[in-house]
């Protein structure tokens, strides 16, 4: 977790950091937004393949193609946020290569390794047609490892992690999805498209 | 309407949301970080603002006196 501290005496206002510190805002922002957004489009994911809505047609589809595009932006904005931040200053490398960064190393990497792979599995939507429909099905379920690895780095490196309304907002989200998969996990095995 | 139209409907619902829930995250955040009770703020700044306790022995009071300045750390 980044922690600035304040001490008397300074001629820099409290409210002063937060102007310092735009950029770093708007990477948190970006980040608690990329989680919900993830979390809402696994969940429409599983309800779509599953047998718990039995009218799917377009509109889950569309939703879940949207939510999954809208998490994509945020995880670039996340990242890319961070490189204007004037305290931790990372370098590209930091932010894109896994365990380069020397900061929270092992979260850090989690999260370079949950935004290449949110990116790459959700994009592949777009090839599935020159991957194979079956193929891309089965590499598509790899959404839901990365989706609560990325719950695991948001939990172990977000600086919000432990604030109240974080945790309800979050968990707000987050436990109705893990039932979901809970379910789909569950289903006998031809139930699921 | 059509499906094209309803997709187009839902791709400009989801990116309202998206776009309300990020400025709403980003308020909370700046306001709580304003307010000074950001979670990134150090315990320091209490605890340097604390009178020291009416300990008999004053012989350790001077390190519990926080320089003056400003200091980031990582934790």
């Amino acid at each position: 977790m980044l922690r600035l501290s304040v001490l008397p005496g300074t001629d820099r206002t409290v409210g002063g950091m937060a102007e310092e510190h735009l950029f770093w805002i708007t990477s948190r922002a970006a980040g608690i937004l990329a989680l919900l957004l993830s979390t809402a489009a696994v969940s429409v994911g599983l309800l779509m393949g599953g047998r718990i809505v039995r009218r799917r047609g377009p509109d889950l589809r569309a939703t879940h193609e949207a939510l999954a595009l809208a998490t994509m932006a945020a995880i670039a904005v996340h990242a890319g946020a961070l490189l204007f931040d004037s305290f931790l200053s990372p370098s590209v490398a930091d932010i894109t290569i896994p365990f380069v960064s020397a900061y929270n190393r092992l979260f850090t990497t989690l999260g370079i390794v949950c935004g290449w792979a949110t990116l790459l599995l959700g994009l592949s939507y777009y090839w599935r047609a020159r991957i194979g429909v079956a193929r891309w099905r089965r590499i598509h379920r790899f959404t839901a490892l990365v989706w609560l690895l990325s719950i695991v780095h948001a939990l172990g490196e977000g600086t919000d992690a432990g604030e109240a309304w974080f945790l309800l907002g979050v968990g707000a989200l987050v436990i109705p999805a893990l039932g979901l998969l809970a379910v789909r996990m569950t289903e006998p095995k031809g139930a699921t498209t | 309407m059509t499906v094209r139209q309803r997709i187009v409907q839902i791709r400009r619902l989801v990116a309202a949301v998206a776009v309300t829930l990020f400025i709403a995250l980003f308020s909370a955040i700046y306001v709580q970080l304003a307010s000074g009770n950001d979670p990134a703020l150090g315990s320091s700044s209490s605890t340097a603002t604390a009178t020291p306790s009416s300990s008999s022995d004053n012989s350790g009071s001077s390190a519990d006196v926080a320089p003056t300045g400003v200091t980031t750390r990582q934790s």
